[in-house]
């Protein structure tokens, strides 16, 4: 398996530093040791959960979306999904429904929305970049009908609480349903059949659906749980910014993907883990908070965030280059076709 | 579990390593921006064990734009570092690159956490911006919004830059005066919905009622988006649809008065169709130079940053709070006193002054700056 090193059964502390998860450790224990050097406030564990909800959202969204990478395909219309849920939830509520039943409303919709992409997918054999950039404008566009140009606000104070715009418990429910997240992605995915599934898809396609693997019934539920997942950032993030605007999260669908290529998953499909994404999403949005501590522009921070990727995927081409030089990548290779 | 046991070991290291270098980074006070924060906030507060109830600086102040890349806000910022350099305060400009709320929550996030003394907005949304805004303010820092205001609540002061009322009964006296007081008008807005924009043309609308414009009349309103391209089409459409009849559009836009400008002056109707409404000089030198527009309002956005700078280091100083009545002056003696008064709603807000009128004569000044 592809995969590799990061399951394999023996264990040696060799194959340990060699693996994605451990160099992307490095990096975030890098990028904290200069936060901490910036800023004295950086370290205390309040600030360091508290500035977590700046980019929770994204953390949460690139949970499903590594799934759906796994298998090879991709969706770009989650940033889309999640203002319309956002708006839809506004909406409901701005006409009068109670607050909890527009969130539950908003959840559907976002399920909804991505039911439809995995039925457009998988029926018409359309490539999923096609279909969810089509969906990407379509979603975005119900967002900017049912709005326009306004916001809306007046929430009650109880709904804020989910996004964490009034500090009431200690962990915001955002961190709380991230880490839940985490525990259930990683079991679905690193302990059962469906998990293994999904990396035999992104690796041989034919192979699965010669072997009766529904591979079409598989993605249909992929892009349905990212469709919700979808919603339920909508909720979190018209919760945080206590107002809904159809303007809100754009481009995320690209600092989403950007996480989860960084956290080892090949964009082919095939390989890479929750663990490495987990780790990932900490080093994207620490760093970026790091920078905007000494005050660097954002167009500066994409620029670290984009050599950041670069080199950490330099990395093990880097070590296979020195490989090479030993004249054991000619080894390995006989040993592999053996 | 020798795996599990290996990560909580290689954890440990972790904290340990960073926890040693949080630690280290604290003792040696390297001449590091850090020390420099630390030396500049000891006066503050020894002032303050001194119980003297005007603080002194130097203060550390954000000003935040709405975004990057604006003449109208890199202008307002000249104004702020003005006033700054006056003061002998460290001023930051800052902005989110994409003008999102969320990129500008993401700012005030880390202005907290930098302990800054107070925050200057520009608000990219009344309400997405008041739950950060209230966080920066029981976090002990000043808040007030310029330009764009954040709700009354989560601000201590706001300076807005015109009244609606004056800018929009401004456009249609311009207006009248370019097209001496005859014709049909339209009007060429952003969105329907921008608050700003809805303010102005209902005083557009309340203003021509007057006996003086009984020979003028608003034959349409178009809205533009706030779209380069849009805006110029919108106005391609209205001088078909209205013209010979139509003498004058007003676009209350900074987007929409050069774009039609541009559809005017394409059309070759210099000089039959007049065009007013308000946007930064520098957009409006060729314009106003040919004739397609007499002359447009705006505010001096340069005093509007050297103006609410002023209002950050009194909220600093303590000197200012406020509070409904409470005056205070500038280093410009010739911008004269300012009061805090009321909007309709109540809420305390302070106003920079009558809008600024730009024409030929004016016009190569203030496009050298803005």
């Amino acid at each position: 398996m592809l995969q590799g090193e990061s399951t394999k059964r023996e264990f040696s502390i060799f194959s340990l530093i060699k693996s994605w998860e451990f160099t992307l450790l490095v990096v975030l224990i890098i990028v904290f040791i200069v936060n901490t050097n910036l800023s004295s406030n950086f370290l205390k564990i309040n600030n360091l959960i508290d500035t977590s909800l700046i980019f929770m959202e994204k953390s949460i969204l690139a949970l499903p979306m590594t799934l759906i990478i796994m298998t090879g395909f991709i969706d770009i219309s989650i940033a889309s999904i999640v203002a319309m849920t956002g708006v839809v939830l506004a909406t409901c509520f701005n006409s009068g429904v109670n607050i909890w039943v527009s969130v539950i409303i908003a959840l559907s919709v976002g399920l909804i929305a991505g039911l439809l992409n995995g039925v457009i997918i998988t029926k018409l054999k359309i490539p999923s970049i096609v279909v969810t950039l089509g969906t990407m404008l379509f979603y975005r566009g119900i967002a900017y009908i049912l709005l326009g140009d306004n916001a809306i606000s007046g929430f009650p104070e109880k709904f804020g609480i989910l996004g964490g715009a009034y500090n009431v418990t200690f962990i915001p429910i955002q961190l709380i349903i991230f880490i839940i997240l985490v525990i259930i992605f990683g079991l679905i995915l690193h302990k059962t059949t469906f998990g293994r599934q999904l990396y035999a898809i992104g690796n041989n396609e034919d192979a699965c659906r010669y072997s009766g693997i529904p591979v079409d019934r598989i993605r249909v539920i992929l892009f349905t749980i990212m469709g919700f997942v979808s919603g339920l950032c909508g909720v979190l993030l018209t919760s945080r910014i206590m107002s809904a605007r159809p303007d809100i999260a754009t481009g995320y669908e690209l600092k989403v993907i950007t996480i989860v290529v960084l956290g080892g998953v090949a964009i082919f499909g095939g390989k890479g883990s929750i663990l490495g994404v987990t780790i990932a999403t900490f080093i994207v949005g620490y760093l970026s908070y790091g920078l905007s501590i000494i005050n660097i522009q954002s167009p500066i921070i994409n620029i670290f965030i984009g050599l950041i990727l670069i080199i950490t995927l330099l990395v093990p081409t880097i070590v296979a280059v020195f490989r090479d030089m030993k004249g054991s990548l000619l080894k390995k290779f006989n040993s592999r076709s053996k | 579990m020798r795996k599990l046991l290996f990560s909580v070991v290689v954890i440990l290291i972790v904290v340990s390593v960073v926890a040693a270098f949080s630690l280290s980074g604290c003792k040696v006070e390297e001449p590091t921006e850090e020390a420099v924060e630390e030396k500049v906030e000891e006066p503050t507060e020894e002032a303050e064990e001194e119980a003297a109830t005007i603080k002194e600086g130097p203060f550390t102040m954000a000003f935040l734009a709405k975004g990057l890349g604006a003449a109208y806000f890199d202008s307002c910022a000249d104004g702020a570092f003005k006033a700054a350099d006056e003061l002998g305060d460290e001023l930051l400009y800052l902005g989110p690159e994409d003008w999102s709320v969320e990129n500008q929550i993401v700012i005030v996030e880390s202005l907290i956490d930098q302990e800054v003394d107070v925050i200057g907005i520009a608000a990219n949304g009344k309400d997405s911006l008041a739950p950060v805004c209230k966080k920066a303010l029981d976090a002990g820092i000043h808040v007030m919004s310029w330009d764009a205001p954040v709700a009354p609540e989560a601000r201590e002061s706001f300076l807005n830059q015109v009244s609606f009322e004056e800018f929009g009964r401004g456009m249609i006296k311009e207006m009248a005066k370019a097209i001496d007081y005859k014709g049909d008008i339209a009007i060429l807005s952003a969105t329907p919905q921008a608050p700003n924009q809805r303010e102005w043309v209902n005083w557009i609308y309340e203003e021509i009622k007057d006996e003086k414009y009984k020979d003028m009349e608003i034959v349409d309103v178009v809205f533009g988006d706030d779209l380069p391209e849009k805006s110029y089409d919108k106005a391609l459409g209205l001088i078909k649809a209205y013209y010979p009849d139509l003498k004058g559009i007003i676009a209350p836009t900074s987007v929409a008065l050069p774009a039609a400008c541009a559809a005017v002056e394409d059309k070759g109707l210099i000089g039959e169709i007049k065009v007013t409404g308000g946007t930064v000089p520098s957009a409006m030198l060729d314009y106003v130079k040919n004739g397609t527009c007499d002359s447009f309002v705006l505010w001096s956005t340069i005093d509007l940053g050297y103006v609410s700078t002023y209002m950050m280091h009194y909220l600093c100083t303590g000197e200012f709070t406020g509070a409904v009545g409470e005056t205070f002056t500038t280093g410009n003696p010739d911008l004269g006193e300012f009061e805090v008064v009321t909007d309709e709603d109540g809420n305390p807000f302070v106003l920079l002054g009558p809008p600024l009128i730009f024409d030929i004569n004016n016009i190569e000044y203030w496009a050298e700056i803005f």
